[in-house]
């Protein structure tokens, strides 16, 4: 062939960097080995995380306003709820079994560390009370009577203060059979941030401890579903070995040779030992999300591992040595490889505009991992070949490969013919307006019930499916944050302009209920005038305001007394829900805002729910343009042609809206988890198109017709190229089988964007090359 | 073409002077006088007060929320200017009907309770009313000064530092009840002894809180008139009043119970019914000469009642407590869900109570002897 001829006087034209390497051979084994050591040693340190701030939008609006009110608002941002439950559907909690079983686990609780000791909220607890108007006045007091012996009589008490408490529904179950321990956290325990696996753990110590036949112990919060969120993400490692399993089969199956197979997969692992040490040196640690990140780094090493080997086999069938068939091999790809690896990093670094913390971290591990492929997979793989050499078998096969024709690709070639080509083009326009079609319905945020990250029958959704059933209160809390100025929050225009928003969003679909230091202050003032509710409304009187407003239970005032919050339990927290509601709010503050009182979003779960949606649906469209664009300029400072923009991205991008669709109609919703998938698509999936169009416009340049050119290309490098896409699918496509359910839609997600990028590159792109490319024969 | 264009520009211009005159009219006393927000939780938000308006129920109750069911019909939401706390209503005739609330607001409908407006505000007319009443006041002063009686001097003194205190005040007691003997005449009370007398179907609105026994302005709670026209008003501490001269005058008939009475009504055999805190009950035979408490366990405080058709007596009260019986033994029920009843009314023989959780059908009643 042509094209090697140049190759064929080894040495001679050797590149500085092929020297520099080829030239100190075990210098730099020994290199790499120590490093491998050492960034090994790292890596078995690195430790499962997630914390509650990396999630969420941290400049948002809504987010800055909560942030900077944190402290305001305890027990409102980060709590997990304990329900002990009796078991007998005969039985109540009113037995002195239960109650002495609820003491337990609240003293348990309440020192458990990470929990705000004095915010926890119980029946045992002194500060829930119950009030009675009587003739003489108020009269009140703990809801277990201070004389509480667990006698039939004292429970009987007990039950009569319960009703009268105003807790059914909120610390007591509607059907008397449960109650919460409520147990507000603290994000840092001794300077350290809270950890939130081993916090979760404790919780399960608890849960086995006091359940029992007659007792069941349900836990929900933040907390508690990271924690479990952790401890599936770590069950996925077990994936990497079935990863790396099925990937030495294919290798195997490819190559036909035990050597070839496993030394490319041994630097892979090399390279996702040197990305998670790193990580760590670097501080990191691996949370839900970035947990892709080593099966990603593995893939797209193993593929580029094979085009080493796939060019070193070819080298030595010309007859070379080992060390000259790897020189030869190295110095034939170093280019095209560093060039692919540093378009997928740069593909990776447009997730770092989303201003989600994951995601960040996310980013910086892939474009880490990349990077460090070139190492282990375009270095250290060569200095290796160059010992040990490619088996007998692929030189053989790689032999006979380059003089047989090839049936497949044969037909392949037939894409860029002129009566298929205009097929293939309606066909993808057809395809791309059907995914587009298909994708209207695509939302924004978590679409499914309780904790969408994991699967429905998981213990905490059952746990969260069982408190919604129970309890007046509901997962989905947005708190609307009503800022007044100092010590005034007791004045009348601030509490009415709360009361009539509290009223107004009450009246809106998808809020189910609500809570406000407005609406406790109406039941007090009634509570003033011996309970009649002809007076359960806000005073003009400043006194009675002061009067009544100094009854309010903790967290609903703060200290300097200029914070309000409304708290709005929804219905649920899917996109539609939560921007009907933010919508309101806002429309009101428009209205309202005042120097009385400024009406703050957001609060609470489904408000920094609507806060993430709202940047992820503002970093989408954002981060698709930038990526695409990015890809379009590396491809045309590449090739210098936008005819090459085309061939290689209008794939692409048909894969994306695919995937979008694809989305709709598994009702996987734009998310922390998903919003990243579409940058790695298409980072990734652009090597397909670049190994293709350069060998293609290589062979054109050299004077073949479009199909024959195509031809070639296809022998060269389609083998490769469906190799890889194989590969990176394998990687991902493991995930499918995750506990999370996050981490099974970016694999479903991922697996379908390999397979179909590489389809695009292959069948695709030749078409737009009939149109676009100069044929030299018809020239 | 140009016509059109005239329109607009006219409706611009109209639309922008509105903007500025509601704008600078804006008043701290204007907070609750905004439309209030028709609502699909309307039967379920807090009523206070239900009555009849011919064939018509009409109830009323937080937020300016007025709604109102023809028999065997929805219920509907009334029109309403207001987002005030309405505590009470009084239909005269079916057609015309009045409904108090907080901040001294009177509204009146002349449509059986479909649309309201606002003829009074307490709030705004109160001070004007003191303002009003100081030159003279201060005249009766300086004649007094010149006369040189000092008791004169201090209770005229007095007066005048009440009237100054009130002309500037920004709050007003709520009012509690209304009644209306004619549909010219009517009676609007409340707390801290306010007292409001209509002669001209609630176009004006003057104070005739002197008229009351009360010198410690306790609260006025409750109206009600019985069958020979006698007025009774019932109020905090255990305070009754009577009227046998519609109005004009009022004495002192407490049957000296300590606790507050809440409602008081009279029933078409004659009884004289008041009820109040912690399931206390007065019943008179004898226009309130002498008293008499009937056998019950009622622990919550008593709203209100009736009397139903078939002649048995209902009393409804405090988290879903209700009593049914006669005037010598109450039998003690609870509604599921134990919301707070404030008033009860029936139409065609189903009683419709309201309270917390909005209009409640009351179940199926059972003889007083099941207990």
């Amino acid at each position: 062939m042509n094209k090697n001829t140049s190759l064929n006087k080894p040495n001679s034209q050797a590149p500085w960097i092929e020297n520099l390497f080829f030239n100190f051979r075990p210098l730099w084994l020994i290199f790499f080995l120590i490093m491998t050591v050492f960034l090994g040693s790292q890596a078995i340190k690195v430790q499962p995380e997630a914390s509650f701030e990396k999630l969420i939008p941290l400049s948002h609006p809504y987010i800055e306003n909560f942030m900077e009110r944190q402290d305001d608002l305890q027990g409102l941002g980060n709590a997990v709820r304990i329900v002990v439950s009796v078991k007998d559907e005969d039985e109540d909690i009113f037995t002195a079994d239960y109650m002495q079983r609820l003491q337990k686990v609240y003293d348990e609780v309440r020192f458990l560390p990470g929990v705000d000791q004095a915010a926890v909220r119980s029946l045992w607890d002194p500060a829930v009370r119950w009030t009675q108007v009587t003739e003489e006045g108020f009269e009140g007091g703990t809801v277990i009577p201070d004389t509480y012996d667990g006698s039939p009589a004292s429970l009987e008490v007990l039950r009569e203060n319960v009703l009268k408490s105003g807790q059914v529904g909120i610390l007591i179950a509607n059907n008397f059979r449960s109650t919460i321990v409520l147990a507000p956290l603290v994000e840092q325990v001794d300077g350290e941030p809270l950890d939130y696996q081993a916090f979760s753990h404790a919780l399960e110590d608890i849960r086995e401890q006091f359940s029992d036949e007659n007792f069941d112990i349900k836990i929900i919060g933040f907390a508690k579903l990271v924690g479990d969120l952790i401890d599936g993400a770590t069950q996925v490692a077990f994936f990497f070995l079935v990863a790396l399993a099925i990937t030495f089969v294919l290798l195997f199956l490819y190559s036909r040779c035990f050597k070839s197979s496993i030394i490319p997969l041994a630097c892979s692992v090399v390279a996702v030992i040197w990305q998670l040490g790193l990580l760590k040196l670097m501080g990191y640690g691996l949370d839900p999300y970035s947990m892709l990140v080593p099966f990603l780094v593995f893939a797209i090493a193993v593929s580029h591992g094979v085009q080493v080997i796939n060019a070193t086999a070819i080298e030595a069938s010309h007859g070379h040595d080992r060390i000259t068939a790897a020189r030869l091999a190295f110095r034939s790809l170093y280019v095209a490889g560093i060039l692919a690896l540093v378009s997928d990093a740069i593909g990776f670094t447009t997730l770092l505009f989303i201003d989600i913390q994951v995601i960040q971290e996310l980013a910086i591990a892939a474009a880490l991992g990349v990077a460090v492929i070139i190492l282990t997979n375009l270095i250290l793989l060569p200095l290796v070949m160059s010992y040990l050499g490619v088996g007998k078998t692929s030189v053989i096969r790689a032999e006979r490969k380059r003089q047989e024709v090839s049936p497949v690709w044969h037909k392949l070639s037939f894409f860029t013919h002129a009566k298929v080509a205009p097929w293939s083009l309606l066909a993808a326009v057809l395809l791309g307006v059907a995914g587009i079609i298909g994708s209207a319905n695509l939302q924004i945020g978590d679409l499914d019930e309780g904790a969408p990250e994991l699967r429905p029958d998981s213990r905490y959704n059952l746990d969260n499916a069982y408190v919604t059933r129970n309890y007046a209160t509901s997962a989905d809390v947005l708190v609307v944050m009503v800022e007044t100025p100092e010590q005034g929050c007791v004045a009348y225009e601030a509490l009415e302009a709360v009361d009539r928003l509290e009223w107004q969003m009450r009246n809106l679909d998808g809020v189910q209920g609500s809570m406000s230091p407005a609406y406790v202050t109406k039941r007090v003032i009634a509570g003033f005038n011996e309970g009649n509710l002809k007076w359960e409304a806000l005073s003009r009187n400043q006194f009675i305001l002061n009067q009544a407003m100094s009854n309010l239970p903790a967290g609903m005032v703060n200290n300097r007394c200029d914070l309000l919050p409304v708290i709005l339990y929804l219905e649920d927290h899917k996109a539609d829900t939560l921007v009907r509601v933010t919508r309101e709010v806002e429309a009101f503050a428009a209205e309202n805002n005042s120097e009385h009182a400024q009406f703050l979003l957001a609060a609470g779960s489904a408000g920094i729910e609507a806060a993430t949606n709202e940047e992820i649906a503002r970093a989408q469209t954002f981060m698709l343009i930038f990526v695409y664009a990015v890809v379009a300029s590396l491809v045309l400072i590449t090739f210098r042609s936008w005819r090459a923009v085309v061939c290689i991205v209008a794939p692409l991008a048909l894969t994306s809206i695919l995937c979008q669709a694809l989305m709709a109609q598994l009702g996987i919703g734009v998310k922390v988890a998903t919003l990243p998938v579409i940058a790695l698509g298409v980072g990734i999936g652009v090597d397909y198109g670049i190994y293709i169009y350069s060998r293609l416009r290589q062979y054109l340049r050299e004077g073949e017709n479009l199909q024959d050119a195509y031809y070639h290309t296809l022998r060269s490098t389609g083998k490769a190229v469906s190799f890889t896409g194989l590969t990176l699918a394998i990687g991902v496509g493991t995930w499918v089988f995750s506990p999370i359910k996050f981490q099974a839609d970016m694999g479903i997600l991922l697996t379908f964007m390999f397979l179909w990028n590489m389809v695009g590159a292959l069948w695709l792109l030749p078409a737009f090359a009939r149109y676009l490319l100069k044929d030299p024969s018809k020239a | 073409m140009w016509l059109t264009h005239r329109f607009s520009l006219t409706s611009l211009v109209a639309f922008f002077l509105s903007g500025v005159l509601i704008a600078s009219n804006t008043q701290a006393s204007d907070t609750l006088l905004r439309p209030a927000l028709m609502s699909d939780k309307v039967t379920q938000s807090l009523l206070l007060d239900i009555t009849s308006a011919g064939d018509r129920l009409v109830a009323v109750g937080e937020r300016g929320h007025i709604i109102f069911r023809d028999p065997d019909q929805q219920w509907q939401q009334a029109q309403v200017p207001v987002i005030a706390h309405l505590t009470a209503v009084d239909f005269p005739t079916p057609q015309l009907g009045f409904a108090v609330g907080h901040e001294g607001i009177i509204l009146r409908s002349e449509d059986a309770g479909e649309s309201w407006e606002l003829v009074h505000h307490e709030l705004v007319v109160g001070p004007r009313r003191a303002q009003e009443k100081i030159p003279d006041a201060e005249a009766a002063l300086e004649e007094a000064e010149e006369v040189g009686d000092l008791m004169d001097i201090e209770m005229l003194e007095m007066e005048l530092d009440d009237l100054y205190f009130l002309a500037e005040a920004d709050e007003v007691p709520p009012l509690l009840d209304i009644h209306f003997i004619s549909s010219e005449q009517g009676f609007a009370l409340g707390g801290y002894n306010l007292f409001l007398v209509t002669e001209d179907g609630g176009e004006t609105w003057t104070s005739r809180k002197e008229a009351l026994p009360n010198p410690e302005e306790l609260h006025n709670n409750a109206i009600a008139r019985d069958a020979t026209g006698r007025l009774f008003i019932a109020g905090e501490r255990g305070s009754i009043y009577r009227s046998e001269d519609q109005g004009l005058s009022w004495e002192d008939i407490s049957p000296g119970y300590q606790g507050s009475l809440f409602s008081i009504f009279a029933t078409r055999d004659g009884l004289l019914v008041t009820t109040g805190l912690r399931g206390n009950i007065f019943i008179s035979r004898d226009g309130g000469e002498t008293w008499m408490q009937p056998d019950n366990q009622a622990e919550q405080t008593l709203n209100g009642g009736l009397l139903m058709e078939d002649g048995q007596l209902l009393i409804i009260g405090q988290n879903g407590e209700y009593l049914i019986g006669n005037s010598d033994r109450l039998v003690h029920q609870t509604l599921p869900g134990r919301f707070s009843l404030q008033a009860v009314a029936s139409q065609q023989g189903e009683i419709f109570a309201v309270g917390r959780g909005g209009v409640h059908r009351l179940p199926l009643l059972l003889p007083a002897a099941s207990r």
